[in-house]
């Protein structure tokens, strides 16, 4: 255990510093794994720890960044108090599907297609929703870019680095902590058999309602970072399915229900991602869809050959413990 | 050491159907606090049916259960266990990507969210089955017989007042089913754990079990001491179809 | 709104409900017995729809013709993907299976993307714009040919559970699989059998499909949503429920057009999901 805190705490250290040896480029490319980090994290808590798979994932981002976004630019209320609204819209929607799905305890295929489904006709709604621009789009206004506003969140990239770095922090940290305590065993025992788990005293109901409410919050700030950090939000690009495949991607590649997974995913996804940008714009094959159906075939043979994850492989080889056993 | 006052469990005129089929028929019985109570009969009697009422897997569609004098008839599976009701599958049912010791702490996190208290009861538990040394082992890791001593720890773990085991014994070599057999004698001599037991391997009932009900079709059709059931006609019949046991 | 348009308007709604229908019900057929969820379901209705809109292109046969090809080579694509793709997965558990189709719908769709662009393609016949005057009342005759022909080849499907031998082999599976295996049927052949007898309905879904809306790969995830909807709404498993809820869909939709603006028209449906799963999460046509 001590080897990994050591390795982790290296880590935190050159991310902390990395900012000054980068490009605006690579510095985007940062941001966006940290970005893929956390969210995938925070997916991750829902489906790695609990098992409640979902693919809508993308409608917690979109209601988070379209709550804070619309209470900015409409009302001028600072992200860090919309931060506040975007999350409880998400697990109140959250509580509403899994109260929806798990009900009668019928199985999790229920829950899978509510996601979907929700996400979808969230987008549909939103297309239609003046108010935030519909179609259109909706756009933050967006101040001298040099200048770093804490308040409103407005500044240059790197303000949205370190952001980003800090939510990755905070959900490895949360995870890390949720997992030695009785919400992550219970969430671990309804993953791996809810009947035991009910025999044993859980209360599977609740603690799926836990799951989906706390994976729900957490991605709520991955909407409110988005939108601060974009400044625009259409409908069509942020409720997408492709959106939640991109989330969901990154823990099952890295390693679902693993602390460190969806980051190694997510590292390896976007430098991957990046490549293939560059590769196919290089070639001229810069056709729609291409990109999407290597995700698909990636998800296919992630799913097929290496359905733990490369982590749990590498962490053998490399000497980690896992990080929750049971002992101190 | 049993109590004349109230039974800590009582189950009373209870039925289960399933459609067409009467799996639990009008059945009655008691365990009174401290007392380890066998309940045994033929393949498909509907011991089990009879423990997942018990337990709150199923709902009877008549009867009544009182446990510690609460009717916990049609009552979710956890609360019962909050109850104080532990109880094991006849088909293990580990938490297959969790070691041995997290396995247990599951059950070990009842009624508490402190995980020192939890690792405590998980390490008695263990402890009280011989598996402590596997703790860290991945629970699809195990044998079978170790899985049944797993499942059995991580109820116990639970604390509970009574528990309940669904044919533990089944597929153990004889001297696995004698170490068992001592743990829940020391268990209930010692702390005072009520059991109330479905077993074939009547080595085990006959070792264990201070009194013995027989299931037939669902119904109850005999009660008492291992001998005396041991050598009731009906009860004989019920297993061969003769009147004749060696 | 005079009640004839109105009445127009549902007709055809419950026409093209016959033909969601027969889409669920390959869905349903597939999931009652193989226990997977077909999350590439409308992907391949949509490769049945580009196959349909390029056979006719190119022979300029009426797509009904065409629909006897694409129901044999779609019953065996489906065979041969549970044969080869999906069958190792059975065992897996089901949120495996689910992201394994996922990753299947997501290729098919950005292949069809890819091969054949964002524009919408449309299979024009003779008689598009012909129709039928029943009473007072108004209806396309293509919509009403394809909603016969999806009569039919539900019919057809109902008559092979119900009076092959094949056809009941499968049902002994879905009911017991130990049972089935003891007494000796080849499920993994059984399987594969009802995957491509799903898939075939699916296929002649699509073919007919193609004559009544324009083709674009988009509309792959829509119909899987629109499907899982149906099903859901009928009850996972119910041959019926899936055909009623085909026909509920299909009317909601029409209806819905005529209150709320044509592009938000799925929000009637998903309501519907919604009442269906708080008051009736069984679905409207199964037991508890």
């Amino acid at each position: 255990m001590n080897r990994s805190v050591v390795a982790l705490l290296v880590l935190l250290g050159i991310l902390l510093v990395l900012p000054l040896a980068l490009d605006r480029y690579l510095l985007s490319v940062m941001i966006l794994i940290l970005y893929f980090a956390y969210v995938g994290q925070a997916w991750n808590v829902m489906m790695g720890f609990c098992g409640q798979l979902s693919i809508g994932h993308a409608l917690f981002v979109g209601l988070g960044a379209y709550s804070a976004a619309a209470l900015f630019q409409h009302f001028s209320i600072v992200p860090w108090v919309g931060m506040i609204v975007a999350v409880v819209v998400c697990v109140v929607m959250a509580s509403f599907i899994g109260w929806l799905a798990f009900r009668f305890g019928i199985g999790g295929t229920y829950f899978a297609l509510l996601t979907i489904a929700f996400a979808e006709f969230t987008r549909i709604g939103f297309e239609h929703f003046g108010w935030v621009g519909g179609t259109g789009g909706f756009f933050l206004r967006v101040t001298q870019q040099d200048q770093v506003d804490l308040m409103q969140l407005r500044g240059p990239p790197i303000l949205f680095y370190y952001l980003a770095l800090a939510l990755a922090t905070l959900a490895f940290v949360v995870c890390w902590w949720m997992l030695r305590g009785r919400l992550g065993f219970y969430f671990r025992a309804i993953r791996d058999n809810e009947e035991a788990a009910r025999a044993a005293g859980v209360d599977v109901f609740r603690y799926k309602m836990y799951a989906v409410q706390i994976s729900g919050g957490m991605t709520a700030l991955a909407g409110v970072f988005f939108a601060f950090y974009y400044n625009n939000l259409f409908p069509d690009q942020v409720f997408h399915i492709s959106r939640s495949i991109e989330i969901i991607l990154a823990p099952i590649i890295g390693g679902i229900g693993t602390l460190f997974g969806p980051v190694l995913g997510a590292a390896v996804l976007t430098v991957a991602s990046e490549g293939i940008n560059q590769a196919l714009s290089m070639a001229g094959y810069e056709v729609p869809g291409v990109k999407q159906i290597l995700y698909g075939i990636a998800l296919g043979a992630a799913i097929m050959f290496m359905p733990n994850g490369i982590w749990p492989v590498i962490a053998r080889r490399l000497g980690f413990g896992r990080a929750y056993d049971g002992d101190d | 050491m049993t109590e004349t006052a109230n039974p800590m469990l009582e189950v009373v005129g209870v039925s289960k159907s399933f459609q067409a089929l009467r799996a639990v028929d009008n059945a009655s019985l008691h365990v009174h606090r401290g007392e380890i109570v066998a309940l045994i009969g033929p393949n498909g009697a509907g011991k089990t049916t009879l423990f997942n009422l018990v337990a709150g897997t199923l709902v009877p569609n008549e009867g009544r259960i009182v446990f510690l004098g609460s009717d916990i008839a049609g009552w979710r599976a956890d609360r019962v266990c909050a109850a104080g009701i532990g109880r094991t599958f006849q088909i293990v049912q580990p938490f297959a990507d969790m070691s041995v010791l997290e396995n247990a702490m599951v059950g070990g996190f009842r009624g508490t969210t402190d995980r020192r208290l939890a690792r405590r009861r998980a390490e008695m538990a263990l402890r009280a089955l011989e598996m402590w040394d596997q703790r860290e082992r991945p629970a699809s890791a195990l044998t079978l017989p170790d899985r049944k001593k797993l499942e059995v720890a991580r109820a116990l773990a639970t604390e509970p007042k009574l528990l309940l085991l669904d044919e533990v014994m089944a597929g153990l070599r004889p001297t696995e089913t004698d170490h068992m057999v001592e743990a829940f004698r020391r268990l209930n001599a010692e702390h005072g754990l009520t059991i109330l037991l479905i077993e074939h391997v009547m080595r085990a009932v006959m070792a264990l079990a201070q009194r013995v009900y027989v299931l037939h079709h669902g119904v109850i059709i005999s009660s008492g001491t291992p001998a005396e059931v041991t050598s009731d006609p009906k009860v004989l019949e019920s297993y061969l179809g003769t009147a004749e046991l060696h | 709104m005079p009640i004839e348009a109105i009445a127009n308007i549902v007709v055809s709604g419950l026409l093209t409900g016959l033909i969601y229908g027969l889409m669920a019900l390959g869905l349903s057929v597939i999931y009652g017995v193989v226990r997977i969820v077909n999350f590439a379901h409308g992907e391949l209705m949509a490769v049945a729809m580009y196959a349909t809109v390029f056979a006719f292109a190119f022979s300029g046969l009426d797509p009904l013709w065409i629909l006897v090809p694409i129901a044999l080579a779609f019953f065996g694509i489906g065979y041969m993907l549970q044969r080869g793709l999906i069958n190792p997965f059975i065992d897996r558990p089901e949120h495996s299976q689910f992201i394994l189709l996922l990753a299947l719908a997501l290729v098919l769709v950005n292949a069809l993307l890819v091969a054949f662009g964002p524009d919408a393609r449309s299979v024009f016949v003779d008689y598009a714009l012909d129709s039928y005057e029943i009473g007072p009342l108004l209806v396309d005759k293509v919509r009403v040919i394809c909603a016969g022909v999806a009569v039919v080849a539900c019919a057809i499907l109902f008559a092979i559970f119900r009076y092959t031998s094949f056809g009941k082999a499968i049902r002994a599976c879905a009911d017991n699989l130990l049972g089935a295996q003891v007494v000796g049927l080849n499920v993994k052949h059984l399987y594969a059998l009802t995957f491509g007898l799903g898939t075939a309905c699916v296929g002649i879904a699509g073919t007919l499909l193609s004559m009544l809306v324009d083709v674009t790969p988009g509309l792959g995830p829509a119909y899987t949503l629109l499907a899982f909807v149906i099903v859901i709404i009928g009850g996972l498993g119910s041959m019926v429920g899936a055909l009623a809820g085909g026909i509920l869909i299909g009317v909601s939709e029409s209806v819905a057009g005529l209150l709320i603006t044509p592009s938000a028209k799925s929000m009637f449906s998903f309501a519907l999901l919604i009442l269906v799963l708080a008051f009736r999460p069984q679905g409207l046509f199964r037991a508890r």
